[in-house]
């Protein structure tokens, strides 16, 4: 396990956390939940991490979201995606009636607990999940020691 | 919104035995000829959906289909893969049979036409 942080955040997105804490709170001394946290107000993708020895595949809900408008960069031990979804429909006929679905643009950076190769990563989006594949760079793969005899 | 309810699975996939429901996310929005509902349903494919009408009830139920990649364990997880369902109540001013509904990126939207009578219309001033 290793920790997910993410930047840069807005300066009133702390009540957020706050608010989200006093939640988890409440929730820890009532019954146990099965609720889906809605963390996305200051954490946007979600993120879903797989882990192997030779890297991490990192699994990010972006339904609705054209693959062409999202930037992936990886840089040391780095990932960062930003992008924009849903476009808000410039129809002044059309009455929004309820808009849950998040919209505007977005950028998370994730620390990764190695150094990528940058040229190995693959990404791939499929049913509003994009599948981004990072590889340890050679010289942080594990290697196997010998023993050798005395 | 997103009340949890614990539905039991039937469907062979990689998700447990017993897995939760979520509440998805729906934008509606009216013009004057038809309503759009549009749900997110991350990890869900068009033959996912199942989309019933039944005494002016609108329900969809999906399941998402997410593999784990192979040869991987998961080291953290934000969010729950497994159904959704959400139940809409639809006024008697719509054409139930003009529904249509498609699947792309992980988003369902439903168009739900008005009927003829209840559209509203531009009056020419002579």
């Amino acid at each position: 396990m290793f920790e997910l942080t993410t930047w840069p955040r807005s300066p009133w997105s702390i009540f957020n956390e706050l608010e989200s804490l006093q939640d988890t709170m409440n929730k820890a001394l009532s019954e146990p939940s099965r609720e889906r946290p809605d963390v996305r107000r200051y954490r946007y993708p979600l993120m879903n991490v797989w882990s192997a020895q030779e890297g991490l595949i990192i699994d990010a809900e972006l339904p609705g979201v054209n693959p062409g408008d999202v930037e992936i960069n990886v840089m040391g031990d780095e990932l960062s995606l930003s992008g924009k979804i849903n476009p808000q429909p410039q129809d002044k006929r059309e009455v929004m009636h309820r808009q849950e679905r998040p919209s505007g643009s977005f950028s998370r950076t994730l620390q990764l607990p190695f150094r990528a190769n940058p040229e190995g990563v693959k990404a791939s989006f499929k049913d509003g999940i994009l599948r981004v594949s990072i590889p340890r760079s050679e010289a942080e793969k594990p290697k196997r020691i010998a023993i050798s005899a005395a | 919104m997103s009340v949890g309810q614990e539905t039991k699975m039937t469907t062979k996939t990689s998700v447990p035995q017993t897995c939760v429901t979520y509440v998805p996310d729906v934008d509606i929005i009216e013009d004057s000829e038809r309503i759009r509902l549009i749900a997110d349903l991350p990890g869900v494919t068009q033959s996912g959906v199942d989309l019933t009408v039944e005494n002016n009830m609108l329900s969809i139920s999906a399941t998402a289909a997410i593999t784990p990649p192979e040869g991987y364990t998961l080291a953290g997880q934000e969010y729950g893969v497994g159904n959704y369902h959400r139940d809409f109540t639809l006024s008697d001013a719509v054409d139930v049979n003009g529904i249509a509904a498609r699947v792309k990126n992980g988003v369902l939207e439903v168009v739900i036409p008005k009927r003829e009578e209840v559209k509203t219309r531009k009056i020419k001033i002579e």
